[in-house]
């Protein structure tokens, strides 16, 4: 008996330190975001800006400190704060349900689908009366995000389909959509090429409110949706035959995940282009730091999404003084080394 | 008294038929059934069949219900399934791995009376010290212990297990079959198990089951299965069945047909 007990405190104090570590990462991510508004071409004080920020969107008690806070640097900060977030999310998902250390929605080709959608929505001019644009860019980024996802998926189940299968299928997908985006480049007229462009390195210079509001909602639903189903994506790390055995509906469990990861999918790209290896890095970040209780390591692997992407975002801004790098740089600077590491690793155990 | 029968289930992958309408006899609580035959037999098939994870046509009844016609997660709360494949290194704890077999379970009892389960479980195994290790720190021998105790801490009706041997030491062997017997009686499970050494299945359980190419070619009490002729047939093997001096009975290979 006195062996149970030591086992019940050994599990809750691993418990606690893990729920530490989420609180660490919410805490990193606050001050990422603020350390972002602090720097850039024009230096804020912190007293200033938090004047700023606590005098509100309409009052420019201080001029222009408030016009830079309001207008400029906190859209775009906090897009990229809830594009890493969405990453974060939508590649610990996918790496879960398709049970591949390199899956993300960059290495498998659904962000180069969505660009593609996205692009294609703007050069048809696809608008649905009545609504923003950004909502009928974002839905047919997302047409062509889930199509590629159950086209994946497909891939997956075929007898035999192994990791490095998958992987070379994804970014077969990955060359085939650049290379559609690009011939819509070439037709495109000129103010659209401009957008065009602008997808295929990603950025959030262009976050504006609405963008953020529409984001963070989906976000949001995506993050207590996946939640809830925790409990069976865990299971899923086991095997399809263990999960089911256990009573997990192995087909509608991963069906969720995957509309939920061509929804975050689609958004991020839709808002901010494409973004790689956000969504690779995070969860390997996550599953050190909480291990792969899905209850802990989906919001750990949102969470140091979220801290990658605004770091990335710091750098993009601050390492040429006077230009603002296109973040995707900064994201793809760290993330080949480590899809390489990750690679690299593979081989040796095998 | 709890009462097992499935079957006869016939099932195919693509052209291929893998299953030849296979039915067990009526299997009772407190009993073990172990499934024989040779590699590609239909034996994993079987199993995965009556426990779900793939569709076959046929009834799967226990105690009056039919477990065909459930969904999986009505089917977890009575049966309890263990796949061939290891459970793979992930990052998660041996407690934390069998706590989530008991949240899935659909009779989830609460923190601390799954706490004292799980611990039962584990000691009953005899792995105790691995309480509080890691998955991915552990040998596969291990893990396959762990994925034992992920299907016995549900104390299910029916326990399905497709080879739990496969990769034990000599030890753990014996303790598993001693666990499995015992926990069989205490908990009057029906418990099903693919054994691929006959010598095992003859010494530790009470009928067997012998597939040849997805037909059963013998079934009944395990003595009258692991014969001589039995094993010619299915195995294509010439054995020889002795007893010890203790009585335990022995199968010696002595050369193929
Ligand atoms: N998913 C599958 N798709 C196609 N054929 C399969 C599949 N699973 C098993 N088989 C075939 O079914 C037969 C029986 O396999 P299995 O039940 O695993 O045999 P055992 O467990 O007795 O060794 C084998 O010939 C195998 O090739
Ligand atoms: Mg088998």
């Amino acid at each position: 008996m006195k062996e149970r007990s030591n086992t019940e405190s050994v599990q809750r104090a691993l418990l606690c330190r893990r729920l530490l570590i989420i609180a660490l990462l919410l805490s990193g991510l606050i001050a990422a975001v603020l350390w972002n508004l602090v720097c850039g071409a024009s230096h804020l004080p912190l007293d200033l800006l938090l004047k700023a920020l606590f005098s509100g969107p309409d009052d420019h008690l201080e001029g222009s400190a408030g016009v830079i806070l309001w207008q400029l640097r906190l859209p775009m900060v906090l897009m990229s704060a809830v594009t890493g977030l969405s990453l974060g999310l939508a590649g610990a998902e996918m790496q879960t349900v398709l049970d591949n250390p390199l899956a993300s929605p960059f290495t498998l080709g659904l962000s180069a689908a969505s660009a593609f959608g996205a692009s294609l929505a703007i050069i048809l001019g696809l608008y649905i009366p009545g609504l923003p644009s950004e909502w009928s860019i974002a839905g047919n980024a997302f047409l062509f995000s889930i199509g590629s996802a159950f086209l994946l998926e497909m891939v997956v189940r075929l007898r035999g389909a192994s990791a490095e299968t998958v992987i070379l299928f994804g970014i077969a997908m990955v060359f085939a959509f650049q290379a559609m985006v690009s011939m819509l480049q070439f037709v495109a007229s000129e103010d659209s090429l401009q957008d065009l462009v602008f997808w295929t390195m990603g950025s959030v210079t262009r976050a504006d409110w609405t963008k953020l509001t529409l984001l963070s909602s989906v976000f949001s639903a995506v993050m207590i949706w996946s939640f809830r189903d925790s409990l069976p994506l865990t299971a899923l790390r086991f095997g399809d035959d263990r999960a089911a055995g256990l009573g997990v509906d192995v087909r509608r469990v991963r069906l969720a995940a995957l509309i939920r990861i061509s929804l975050l999918a689609a958004l991020a790209v839709a808002f901010s282009g494409t973004i790689g290896f956000v969504g690779l890095v995070a969860p390997h970040i996550a599953r050190r730091l909480v291990g792969e209780d899905h209850r802990l390591y989906l919001p750990a692997a949102a969470l140091s999404g979220g801290i990658i992407l605004c770091l990335a975002c710091l750098a993009a801004r601050t390492l040429v003084p006077g230009e603002v790098l296109p973040v995707g740089i900064m994201t793809a600077l760290v993330g080949v080394p480590f899809f390489l590491g990750i690679v690299l690793r593979r081989e040796k155990t095998e | 008294m709890t009462e097992f029968q499935a079957g006869p289930l016939s099932l195919s992958f693509g052209r291929k038929q893998v299953l030849h309408e296979v039915r067990t006899e009526v299997l009772r609580g407190g009993t073990m059934t172990a499934l024989l035959g040779p590699n590609g037999s239909g034996k994993s098939t079987f199993l995965r069949a009556v426990a779900g994870v793939i569709r076959a046509n046929g009834p799967i009844m226990l105690d009056g219900m039919n477990l065909a016609r459930m969904s999986v997660q009505e089917k977890a709360r009575y049966c309890a399934y263990m796949p061939q494949l290891l459970p793979p290194p992930v990052r998660m704890s041996v407690v934390e791995v069998v706590l989530l077999s008991l949240r899935l379970g659909g009779n989830y009892v609460g923190a601390s009376a799954a706490m004292e389960r799980v611990d039962a479980v584990l000691a009953s195994l005899g792995i105790m010290h691995l309480a509080d290790a890691m998955m991915g720190e552990l040998s596969g021998g291990q893990r396959q212990m762990i994925g034992l105790a992920q299907a016995l801490v549900r104390s299910p009706k029916l326990l399905l297990l497709d080879e739990p041997l496969s990769a034990l030491d000599p030890r753990y062997q014996f303790i598993v079959m001693d666990a499995l017997k015992r926990e069989t009686v205490l908990r009057n499970m029906v418990t099903l198990v693919v054994l691929h050494d006959p010598a095992v299945a003859l010494r530790q359980v009470d009928s067997a089951m012998m597939l040849r190419t997805g037909r059963v070619i013998a079934s009944g009490v395990v003595e009258d299965i692991v014969t001589p002729e039995i094993m010619a047939e299915a195995y294509g093997v010439r054995a020889r069945i002795e007893r010890g001096s203790d009585g335990a009975a022995m199968v010696s290979v002595e050369g193929v047909v």
